[in-house]
């Protein structure tokens, strides 16, 4: 069944459809999930809560983009809404120590998956969102700032310090 | 600017690594929680219906009611033949004159000179013309 028909048979609460499309878009997007939040848990409840809005409100999408790009939309918005319910993007200024930590990936290019949590997890919760958000989902700084409801220069300075922060895990510096 | 372009690309590059298939019990939860959705959809649903169905109920009820009332008044006020006895000429003449005015056939009556008064013509009846009729 094409991406189209799947769609179509989703619009019409088919569950074997539902659960197709759940089962091919659900792994990229617990990654996604799993980017902006800490406990996995956490990526879990809001992946559901992410693909149950997904689902009812299918009828909005028009086919005018990729659907997996709409998709990802609502993960991100739900991941976001989920850190501002738990006031986690209240803490963005706050600066932690990365404890001595170093990562020094085998070969430069090549981050493993838990390495790639591990150096995200040493970031605050603002650091880490503007830094998703800019490098991997490719909004820019004005549209963060509406997102996340601060300034587009925190937006700016916060990529700044998680590139500082990064890197100084990377041992580039 | 390579050295941010690098460790840029060092993530979007290995991002895809984070995909993980979630665990069964997700699409359980999920599958559940649209029952649930699909389930108060229905609800809300029959819940118009009978809403609906009840200001319908309320609206015919209404009619009904206003259409027994409105023969209730027709029965206490029957229409009797007059006795001869009963008869206002002077009366009847005005209602028709009132009623061939409401029809819009009557026609402008004159209403005489100063020291002059608008009464009912005697014996003739009243006639088509405004002012004819009049003495």
């Amino acid at each position: 069944m094409n991406e189209k028909a799947l769609i179509t048979a989703c619009l019409q609460e088919d569950r074997k459809a539902q659960q197709a499309l759940y089962d091919h878009f659900a792994p990229a997007m617990l990654g996604v999930c799993k980017r902006y939040l800490k406990a996995p848990q956490d990526a879990e409840d809001v992946l559901i809560e992410a693909f149950f809005k997904v689902f009812t409100n299918l009828h909005q999408f028009k086919g005018e983009g990729s659907f997996e790009g709409w998709i990802r939309r609502i993960v991100v918005n739900e991941s976001l809404m989920f850190l501002r319910r738990n006031h986690h993007l209240l803490n963005h200024v706050e600066v932690e120590t990365a404890a001595g930590l170093r990562i020094t990936p085998s070969v430069h290019e090549e981050l493993a998956a838990g390495e790639i949590l591990c150096l995200l997890d040493q970031l605050p919760m603002g650091y880490r969102t503007v830094f998703n958000l800019y490098v991997l989902e490719g909004y820019k700084h004005r549209e963060i700032a509406e997102l996340m409801g601060i300034s587009i220069n925190t937006s700016k300075s916060q990529l700044i310090l998680a590139k500082k922060r990064l890197r100084e895990m990377l041992g580039s510096e | 600017m390579k050295r941010q372009n690098t460790l840029f690309d060092l993530f979007r590059d290995n991002a895809h690594k984070l995909e993980e298939t979630p665990s069964r019990q997700s699409w359980q939860r999920l599958e559940a929680r649209l029952d649930r959705h699909r389930k108060r959809s229905r609800m809300l649903s029959i819940r118009q219906f009978a809403v609906a169905a009840a200001v319908g109920g309320i609206v015919l009820l209404a009619a009904l009611l206003s259409m027994f009332t409105d023969r209730g008044h027709a029965t206490a006020y029957q229409i009797e033949t007059l006795d001869r006895n009963e008869v206002n000429e002077e009366a009847l003449e005005a209602l028709a004159l009132s009623r061939r005015f409401e029809q819009g056939q009557s026609a402008a009556i004159a209403e005489g000179r100063v020291g002059q008064k608008l009464v009912p013509s005697r014996g003739e009846g009243v006639r088509g013309r405004g002012g004819e009729g009049v003495n």
